[in-house]
């Protein structure tokens, strides 16, 4: 029985070309055979992005952003997965306040967070901006991210699993091991690339707190204001969207199975 | 209109979910100041009835008139109906007062009127002096009150209750019944009420309708689906019944009809018609068997049992027992003293029951 | 449900940050031994997160505090305390710059323009987004039946991919020589592009919008799927119409996520600078491009920072305020 559309339902599509509308053309002019993104479109070519081979500062900016990603999602995730069972499993006082303040990164705006960043490491310590600044940067900004994810995981199945494993005879260790770990895994897997891709977008914080080296968003932005970089600039920007797109995805699958495997009955 | 026709008339009812019929031509009168009830087993299709005459959900065929007036396309909000939700849908955002008095600014009387008709409807449930008190802060009995008053502060002329009592334990439960009951008679407005507990369900209404898979399959005061099952399904849901199947054999112009089957020969009153060579059950109740050591005389109904396990529960005993003949499950009521109890382990005893005790139920 | 617990939590978190904060009274006697054991062991897991936040958010704060109270001249950092920086901010001058018709008598103008600047674009963003997302939210939460996962999906991507791209197509879209101008240039709408497109604070409110649109949908949408349907089948029953029901019911209900939403877009916007700086040009600067600028261009961090706690402080003091009057609002209605 099919609902017939109505207001709501035309309004959602109007709402979703709105939102995808402005950053799919990215991929669409990067295909396009001009040098300019405009209409009307001039043929088809992918010129744009076998070019981006022999662009060896874009490789380069490339390398840092995994390097910077890869240890960031697993710092985080690594840093979040006890704190995360604090929270949920041990009734801790001030458990709320501590939660408040785990979660205050979401609502500062990001150039605050760069700039104090920027001020305690310059002016203070005296180190030197580097790809390792950045990487500390961005482990401030995933961790609530990656914390959220965890802690709505744990919440999301029964602790009497937990006691039933305590009770059968394990320690909290071989617990957390055997019971805990499996349960969370989809949570655990999808902190990872929730920090992963959270850390190859920033820009704000990495515009600040980089180096002589480039992360790519900041190699991106460097080219924005050349003209004549622009369908260069739109190929990349295009590969970046395919990937984070593809790789939510892949998170937000593997969450929904572990959520279907892990707890039937819990939505 | 005159005032004996009934209050709800449902005719050939059917609802369709996609390609699953929940109800199967639903036709009964409903009457005025009636306490009736839903009865059946989760499933059955008695919430989705309710929920048609409330008009949240639409019948996919059939006619349903409230008061003589078609309810056809007559969304829930004009309805003369009022529910009380299984889950109570106190709403969280407002007081106990504001819930309470919530359908009344959907009907043209004056502020002091209304809060006069609120005022009546908290002491009606009892909950003077919990006006202010937010949703959150009520136990599950209060919740349950406040959704109570809520429907019948706008002065429905049928109330529809949904498993309104399943949320509570049972001891306050037991109280509840009582006070609906008289709420009922005090406020003489038709109650639909929907529930699973054949306990409840007996304990509280003038008529029940028992409902199984989308139909109903009888309908009759309390006693009567107690003591005339209209068949083996109904038996089976109220109290408990122990059914021997078999084939007619005899039928005597009395309506006494005679059916044979593995466990013997028996006898019983029949309510429809049948002719020799049918399938049919003998339905026996627990307390109407008696345990005997003897066999009964030829002709009377009897079954040879051995006793498996008593157990004594206050104020009568139960056993069960396994049929010699075939091992069938045999449950007997008695009296709580020991000499009711026949020797545990004791084989070969006999089980008796009257002619007039037995039920003879199309299988 | 996909994206849904991820949401709920975040949404959860943030809703009690900014709204609520309850002394939490733990279970158990505090003497117990077993109790404390548990919770030593619970602290010693949080440990290290809470240490890394502590030390990379408290202290950069603190030390962005200090900082503020330096004073900058040429190449010259003053360490010594002074209120020089905040000062220069609201010095009075007998030069009065007008901005739309709002005087500003100061010697410094600049930093209390674009302050005032930005929370007006930002606030029409954040209503802007309001308006767009509720009836999303409202949409997947009440209309759509099957393939649910998808629509969340759909709505979640944008919400993970990257800002500055987001926010770069607009400029594609906008620009000069962008789409909509070659577009009505190739239909034969138009000779001269449209120049009044790009580069003003009307293009940075949209791209802000329809930036940040993901954020908001996803508290809404969990706020009002959290809502129990029999209390909207309650309200038919006692006689509200659809819209009645949408307002009496849905709306107030709905209200604590809309809330959350709104404050998780209109914090950071106001101290966005990506924005102005790709599609603003200069009459869409706002407060974020001149802290941007202190720091890296014009070489003065102390009054940088100086600015940026200003902004920090005015942003709390409005949120506080607008909290409050909600709050306030609540009572009032309790009330009447």
């Amino acid at each position: 029985m099919l609902r017939r559309p109505d207001f709501l339902w035309v309004y959602a599509i109007v709402f979703i070309a709105f939102l995808y509308g402005p950053v799919l053309l990215m991929p669409l002019f990067s295909l396009n055979d001009g040098n300019f993104a405009t209409f009307p479109l001039k043929g088809f070519t992918l010129r744009h992005y076998s070019s981006m081979a022999a662009n060896t500062s874009m490789i380069l900016a490339l390398e840092n952003s995994l390097k910077i990603a890869v240890v960031v999602s697993v710092v985080s995730t690594g840093l979040g997965i006890p704190a995360a069972l604090a929270l949920t499993r041990f009734r801790l006082p001030g458990s709320r306040s501590i939660v408040s303040f785990m979660m205050l990164p979401l609502v500062i705006p990001s150039i605050v967070m760069g700039v104090a960043l920027l001020v305690i490491i310059l002016k203070f310590l005296g180190i030197q901006l580097s790809l390792w600044t950045v990487a500390a940067g961005h482990i401030l900004i995933c961790l609530p991210y990656c914390m959220s994810v965890l802690m709505s995981r744990l919440e999301g199945f029964d602790p009497s699993l937990e006691e039933a494993s305590r009770d059968l005879g394990c320690n909290a260790w071989q617990t957390f091991v055997r019971v805990t770990l499996p349960l969370a895994m989809p949570g655990v897997i999808s902190s990872l690339l929730m920090g992963f891709i959270i850390s190859f977008d920033e820009f704000v914080i990495a515009f600040f707190l980089t180096g002589t080296e480039n992360t790519l968003p900041v190699y991106l932005y460097s080219q924005l204001r050349f003209p004549n970089k622009l369908p260069g600039t739109l190929a990349l920007g295009s590969l970046i969207l395919l990937v984070s797109a593809v790789l939510v995805v892949v998170a937000e699958i593997i969450r929904k199975r572990g959520v279907q495997s892990g707890n039937p009955g819990d939505l | 209109m005159t005032q004996t026709a009934p209050i709800i008339a449902m005719s050939g009812l059917v609802k369709r979910f996609g390609t699953l019929t929940v109800l199967h031509g639903i036709d009964f009168n409903i009457e005025r100041g009636e306490f009736f009830s839903l009865l059946g087993p989760s499933g059955c299709g008695k919430t989705t009835l309710l929920r048609i005459l409330a008009g949240i959900e639409q019948p996919s065929e059939g006619a349903l008139l409230i008061d003589g007036q078609s309810m056809s396309g007559v969304p829930a909000n004009k309805r003369p109906t009022n529910m009380v939700f299984q889950s109570y849908a106190i709403f969280p955002h407002l007081n106990v007062e504001e819930n309470i008095g919530y359908g009344l600014k959907n009907i043209a009387i004056s502020r002091a009127e209304a809060a006069e008709r609120v005022a009546e409807a908290i002491s009606l449930v009892k909950l003077e002096g919990l006006g202010k008190r937010n949703a959150h802060q009520l136990s599950g009995g209060q919740r349950q009150r406040v959704a109570l008053a809520r429907a019948l502060v706008c002065r429905p002329k049928v109330l529809l209750l949904d498993e309104p009592l399943s949320a509570l334990d049972k001891k306050l439960r037991e109280e509840m019944q009582l006070e609906l009951r008289a709420l009922q008679r005090t406020v003489g407005i038709t109650f639909v009420f929907v529930t699973h507990d054949q306990e409840e369900a007996l304990t509280l209404s003038d008529r029940i309708a028992v409902m199984d898979r989308g139909h109903v399959l009888q309908i009759d005061t309390p006693r009567g689906l107690y003591e005339r099952p209209a068949n083996r399904t109904v038996a089976e849901f109220i109290g408990s019944m122990n059914l021997f199947s078999g084939r007619v054999t005899r039928i005597d112009p009395d309506g006494t009809v005679e059916i044979e089957g593995a466990e013997g020969t028996f006898r019983g009153t029949a309510r429809s018609g049948f002719k020799a060579g049918d399938a049919a059950v003998a339905a026996v109740r627990p307390e109407r068997i008696r345990i005997n050591a003897a066999a009964p005389e030829a002709g009377a109904n009897g079954v040879s049992a051995r006793l498996q396990a008593s157990s004594y529960l206050g104020d009568r005993s139960l056993h069960v027992l396994t049929s010699t003949a075939s091992g069938q499950q045999i449950t007997v009521q008695s009296g709580p003293s020991a000499e009711d109890m026949p020797a545990a382990g004791a084989g070969g005893l006999w089980l008796h029951w009257p002619t007039d005790a037995g039920l003879i139920l199309p299988d | 449900m996909v994206g849904y617990q991820g949401a709920e939590g975040l949404t959860s978190a943030v809703t009690t940050a900014s709204i609520e904060r309850p002394a939490e009274r733990p279970a158990g006697p505090r003497s117990d031994p077993a109790v404390i054991r548990k919770r030593l062991a619970g602290f010693g897991l949080l440990a290290p997160a809470l240490v890394l936040m502590f030390m990379m958010l408290a202290l950069p704060v603190v030390a962005l505090v200090l900082m503020s109270f330096w004073t900058q001249s040429g190449f010259e950092l003053d360490r010594s305390i002074s209120l020089e920086n905040y000062r220069q901010l609201v010095a009075p001058s007998d030069e009065t710059t007008w901005w739309y018709g709002i005087p500003f008598p100061l010697a410094y103008p600049v930093p209390a323009i674009l302050m005032l600047k930005s929370l007006a674009m930002s606030l029409v963003a954040t209503i802007a987004v309001i308006a767009v997302s509720y009836p999303m939210a409202y949409f997947m939460a009440f209309r759509v039946t099957r393939h649910k996962a998808l629509w969340i999906i759909l709505i979640t991507i944008p919400f993970w991919t990257s800002y500055l791209l987001r926010v770069f197509s607009w400029k594609i879209v906008l620009g000069f020589n962008g789409a909509i101008n070659s577009g009505l240039k190739a239909m034969g709408l138009i000779e001269e592009p449209l120049e009044f497109l790009l580069y003003n604070p009307t293009a940075v409110v949209i791209t802000l919008a329809h930036a940040w649109v993901a954020f908001a949908i996803l508290p809404i949408y969990v706020s009002l799927e959290k809502i129990d349907r029999n209390l909207l089948e309650a309200a038919s029953d006692l006689g509200d119409s659809r819209l009645k029901r949408f307002f009496r019911i849905t709306l107030p209900l709905s209200a604590p996520g809309t809330i959350a939403a709104s404050l998780l877009v209109f914090i950071p916007t106001v101290g966005d600078y990506v924005t102005p700086a790709l599609v603003g040009g200069p009459g869409g600067t706002m407060i974020g491009s001149l802290v941007q600028d202190l720091f890296l261009k014009q070489n003065n961090a102390p009054l940088g920072a100086a600015v940026s706690i200003v902004m920090m402080l005015i942003i709390a003091v409005l949120v506080l305020l607008f909290l409050w009057a909600i709050g306030y609002g609540k009572l009032r209605a309790r009330r009447s």
